[in-house]
């Protein structure tokens, strides 16, 4: 009876990993070629592709350009589950001016940083502190 | 002793097949930005420039005061045992995943610029009330009568 329990301990557990992404990874090389004071709204496009949300900010405006890594990583035991949820993004806000002509970039590249892990495991270091 | 294997498989059935299930869970959203470098910024002098140096690309941007702007940041490391009992009463799946309600729901920063692009105020709390506080909603466009 003992190894019977055993056994289906072992048989109905299980782990499980599932990654889901939003749109694609944003490329250091590409905004590095966007120019504050030079580049225009067209040529962002240009290199960038299309914009997920554009904003308009008065006479002014901003599009947003980004790409969301959510990774899960856990186990179950008959009915005991564990699971961690990591999410890290890619992300660039590019404004313009009336005129449309670049004024500020403004980029952060963290969606290749989601790992996959158990929810008690401290995978970015420090996290409270910050960036 | 084969009534009480009937009895066990059943209960075995029924807490396997999910509907009832318990655990810890740990969602991890986004890096923070640094509290002292929160309360580095000046208003009235830091700029945008500076901030977007400094904090990078905001989560979330928004119309402000005319041509002003508030950027903000969001971030969330929560942990939480708990149980959940679910009874699946339609075949339809309403779980999908939206970063835009994941995001909003984010405590963060909120910063406030001018038309000069000069720091006029920083908040802090969950983004979705601040946004709701201080967005200007913008009236729908007026269609086009077809000649």
């Amino acid at each position: 009876m003992r190894h019977l329990a055993v056994l289906l301990l072992l048989a109905l557990s299980s782990c499980f990993m599932s990654r889901s992404v939003t749109n694609v990874p944003l490329q250091r090389a590409k905004l590095e070629q966007l120019h504050p004071g030079t580049t225009t709204a067209k040529e962002v496009v240009e290199i960038l592709g299309a914009p997920t949300e554009v904003i308009q900010l008065g006479s002014r405006s901003a599009y947003r350009y980004d790409f969301t890594n959510l990774k899960r990583e856990g186990f179950t035991v008959i009915v005991f589950s564990c699971l961690n949820e990591d999410t890290r993004a890619d992300r660039a806000w590019v404004f313009f001016d009336s005129k449309d002509v670049l004024t500020h970039v403004g980029s952060t590249l963290e969606g290749n940083d989601a790992r996959y892990a158990m929810p008690w495991t401290d995978i970015h270091g420090k996290q409270a502190e910050g960036k | 002793m084969a009534r009480r294997l009937v009895t066990l498989a059943s209960l075995l059935v029924l807490l396997c097949s999910g509907c009832i299930t318990g655990g810890y869970y740990r969602q991890q959203v986004f890096t923070p930005i640094a509290p002292v470098k929160i309360a580095a910024l000046e208003p009235g002098k830091t700029t945008l420039a500076e901030v977007l140096a400094a904090f990078g690309a905001p989560i979330f941007v928004w119309e402000w005061k005319g041509d002003g702007a508030a950027l903000a940041w969001g971030w969330s490391d929560n942990d939480r045992w708990g149980f959940a009992i679910s009874v699946p009463i339609a075949n339809r799946n309403a779980t999908a995943y939206s970063f835009d309600k994941l995001a909003s729901d984010l405590p963060g920063a909120v910063l406030f610029f001018g038309p000069d692009d000069v720091l006029i105020e920083a908040r802090q709390g969950r983004l979705s009330e601040i946004r709701a506080e201080t967005a200007q909603p913008r009236p729908a466009a007026v269609p086009e009568e077809v000649p």
